[in-house]
């Protein structure tokens, strides 16, 4: 400190925080400067004055009791919680619902197992487009099939309808491969069972007609699977019954 | 751990007085008051003495003050924007003084009174005086320095206007 003592050194000893060495020079400076001394007299009378008034000033404000604060601190957290539940809900219910509609939109622009009907339509004539595979032994198609289609299930034996083996079609599809096997029944009507990855959607399992052909349509956990047949043949009731009882 | 309902009733009346100099207005120190133990009781007090917990809650206290003025700055900015009108600026004051000396001092600039109120009248220390407002000592001093300077000219009678302030 120099001296003499600037202002805020005279406030600071007036406030007691100056240590004792400081406070003794002050002390003196003042004795012997009588108008700081005035100086400071009339700072401290002014904070008493202010005191003073303070203690006298009746404002009547609202005091809570302490557990009011505590109810509001709790209700706050409450609030706080409902909020952010509300939010993970809302959330949630989006999504599920976003992945609903994509679904279901991805149904309506895609009709299901349309390929297994296309598919079923070009090899219906065996005249014109030719199998790949030519087989009438169940189990040359199966090694045939398991090679391009891992963990997929086996082309049925459908002899007990009524339909033989005639062969198989490799066909490709934006999502890999995918096989059209060809059976055959008694008075030349031509079922298709089709086999093809499991995409864009796993498909639930259920039927639908298109023209003249009628495509039943199942899924397991990697291909979704169909079986097509021609809507005027009474050849295949007994098989259209018995697919639609083993898939549902 | 925790306010305690003595501790809370204790502080009060100090809170409430520190809240209406500040708002000049008991509506918003009464606001500012239970906001200001609402939050308190969300946090825990970094120290157990009952000086330093009132410095405590007097920081909180005018935090909250700093940031409705800022609110409330805002909004008048907006509210001119979108009326083209200039809006009342300073908050009412809505406090019948009876008391000459306290009339007076509701005139001194808002971070004058609170200086004062803090130094004068509830006997803070610097250190706490500089932590509640979040400046440094130094600023401290010299802002109380100007405040007892106000001060006493308004009390003498002599109104001079404002000193200049360095711009910061």
């Amino acid at each position: 400190m120099t001296l003499p003592p600037d202002e805020h050194d005279l406030h600071a000893w007036m406030d007691g925080e100056t240590d004792e060495a400081t406070s003794k020079r002050i002390e003196h400076y003042l004795a012997q400067n009588p108008a700081a001394a005035a100086q400071v007299a009339g700072w401290r009378r002014d904070a008493q004055q202010l005191r003073q008034a303070m203690q006298q000033q009746h404002v009547q404000l609202e005091s809570p009791e302490p557990h009011y604060f505590r109810r509001q601190v709790r209700q706050q957290r409450q609030w706080k919680l409902a909020t952010a539940f509300a939010l993970v809900l809302a959330l949630s219910v989006g999504g599920f619902t976003g992945w609903q509609m994509k679904e279901s939109q991805m149904l309506m622009t895609h009709q299901p197992m349309e390929d297994a009907v296309q598919a079923y339509k070009l090899f219906d004539n065996s005249a014109v487009t030719p199998m790949d595979v030519v087989a009438t032994q169940q189990t040359e198609l199966t090694r045939w099939v398991s090679r391009y289609f891992i963990n997929g299930h086996q082309p049925p034996n459908l002899e007990q309808y009524g339909f033989t083996l005639v062969g198989g079609r490799l066909i490709a599809t934006a999502q890999g491969p995918a096989a059209l096997i060809m059976y055959q029944g008694p008075s030349g009507t031509r079922v298709g069972w089709y086999i093809r990855p499991l995409s864009p959607v796993k498909l639930p399992h259920g039927e639908r007609q298109a023209d003249d052909v009628m495509a039943q349509y199942w899924s397991d956990e990697h291909y979704n699977y169909a079986l097509v047949t021609p809507m005027n043949s009474a050849a295949v009731n007994g098989l259209r019954k018995a697919v639609s009882q083993a898939t549902s | 751990m925790q306010l305690t309902d003595d501790q809370i009733r204790q502080v009060m009346p100090h809170l409430q007085r520190f809240a209406l100099w500040l708002t000049r207005n008991p509506h918003s120190a009464e606001d500012l008051v239970q906001n200001c133990l609402t939050k308190a009781l969300t946090r825990r007090p970094d120290n157990a003495g009952a000086e330093s917990l009132r410095a405590w809650l007097f920081a909180i206290l005018y935090r909250q003050f700093i940031d409705g003025e800022r609110r409330r700055k805002r909004y008048m900015k907006l509210l001119s924007f979108f009326t083209g009108e200039e809006a009342l600026s300073d908050s009412s004051e809505s406090l019948a003084i009876a008391d000459d000396t306290l009339a007076l001092f509701a005139t001194l600039p808002t971070e004058y009174r609170v200086i004062l109120l803090l130094v004068s009248v509830e006997g803070l220390s610097y250190k706490e005086v500089a932590a509640t407002l979040d400046i440094p000592t130094g600023t401290v001093m010299s802002r109380l320095s100007r405040a007892r300077k106000m001060l006493h000219e308004k009390l003498e009678g002599k109104v001079t206007p404002l000193p200049l302030r360095r711009l910061k």
